[in-house]
């Protein structure tokens, strides 16, 4: 898995936020404007048909940064 | 062996536009979220209307479009979860407003977004067993008086209606492949807390807290949902369930001429439908004017399907509801 293509997934999933605009670091949560349960779920979403992996919308609310996610999303694989 | 005779239905007059939540939460992008979730507008009950009362329109309704008398019912299943009363069942009062005879059997059962699936296949054993001839399943539900004024998410997504769906003995299989799924550990997951026996304080009910998902406070007695997860674990079980119906029945993806899913959100249903590879013609819609109508999502939209799509005998149909519970059911409709 690539780290930036990650990243550039989860801009796209979210919408809204300016291309190139996010980077691993970024703590989701509060640094986006616009996050709200429907970006969560895209996120969510994203990583099931990008990742094939099963992750729960409370495991994605303890990720801190997108490279949580990331290497959540990388030991949820199936 | 069984099938449906007919499905009618009713929603109530009150009708909340996209354009009537902008101005009621000027701050939220109401329109934005609407196109995601795929709705335009809803309609909820006025503070007198029940689900017992969309639930006599719909009967009615359906008794004069099959031009059949509430005589020839035998059994009257009622799926809510806003009955009228603790006790009696609604689906008593039912059998006395609708006029069926009193030789006819009648009970609500408790479930969501699943119900409508559950309720065929208890229609669809009475009459294989031969208990039954002729069920009505009636599927009503008010939610716009569990959920708080201020809840503009939920506001958004649900409304308010009730549909009859008459199951009659049949020389055909008709309903077959039966699935179902149940995973309580998600009930907390969209729940309202009060009202039951479990959480008697009524005044409690009525004190404010706040909801962290959405930062919003509401009334604690209102419903509570946790939107991330109540629409993600769709994800999780409607392919693998969708898969074990065409397995029972030893069928394929292809061989199916229409997908009627509970109508939750369109985003999300997008999302399965692409995951499954189901063709977007394949796939039918019915959600942008009544919203979530909870267990009624399904038959209203199989009325519609019934008449848009071009279905020839013979054809199968894929049924699927999931919600709360968590609970889920697929089966197959043979047209």
């Amino acid at each position: 898995m690539d780290l930036q293509k990650f990243v550039s997934n989860f801009e796209s999933a979210v919408g809204g936020v300016k291309p190139g605009s996010l980077n691993p670091k970024t703590v989701f949560h509060s640094e986006i404007e616009c996050w709200d349960s429907l970006a969560n779920l895209s996120v969510l979403a994203m990583i099931d048909m990008e990742y094939n992996a099963s992750i729960r919308a409370d495991e994605l609310i303890e990720c801190k940064t997108i490279e949580d996610v990331f290497n959540l999303t990388n030991s949820s694989q199936d | 062996m069984a099938e449906i005779k007919g499905i009618s239905y009713y929603l109530p007059n009150e009708v909340v536009t996209n354009e009537k939540l902008s101005e009621l939460f000027p701050e939220w992008s109401v329109q934005k979220i609407a196109e995601k979730v795929g709705i335009k507008k809803r309609y909820i009950v006025d503070d007198d209307q029940c689900a017992s009362d969309l639930a006599v329109e719909a009967a009615n309704k359906l008794f004069i479009d099959l031009n059949i008398s509430p005589e020839s019912i035998d059994f009257i299943l009622l799926c809510t979860q806003s009955p009228d009363y603790f006790l009696p069942t609604t689906a008593c009062l039912l059998q006395h407003r609708l006029g069926l005879p009193t030789t006819a059997g009648a009970l609500d059962f408790n479930l969501g977004c699943s119900g409508f699936i559950y309720g065929l296949s208890l229609a669809n054993s009475l009459i294989k067993t031969g208990e039954a001839k002729n069920v009505l399943l009636i599927t009503a539900e008010t939610y716009s008086k569990f959920i708080d004024d201020r809840d503009k998410g939920n506001r958004t997504i649900f409304g308010d209606a009730a549909a009859a769906c008459l199951i009659v003995d049949s020389e055909e299989d008709k309903l077959s492949a039966f699935v179902y799924g149940t995973d309580g550990s998600g009930g907390q997951n969209l729940i309202v807390k009060y009202g039951g026996m479990r959480n008697r304080n009524a005044a409690e009910a009525e004190e404010d807290c706040l909801d962290e998902e959405s930062g919003l406070l509401h009334r604690k007695g209102t419903l509570e949902m946790k939107g991330a997860e109540i629409f993600n674990f769709p994800i999780r079980v409607v392919p693998s369930t969708a898969h074990a119906v065409l397995d029972k029945a030893g069928l394929a993806i292809d061989d199916i001429s229409l997908f009627v899913f509970h109508q939750a959100n369109k985003y999300i249903l997008e999302h399965i439908r692409k995951k499954m590879g189901i063709p977007e013609d394949k796939f039918y819609y019915f959600m942008e004017n009544c919203g979530n109508t909870v267990s009624s999502t399904i038959p209203i939209a199989l009325h519609h399907a019934m008449k848009e799509k071009n279905l020839k005998d013979g054809d199968k149909i894929m049924l699927l509801g999931f919600g709360v519970g968590y609970s889920w059911g697929g089966c197959l409709l043979t047209v």
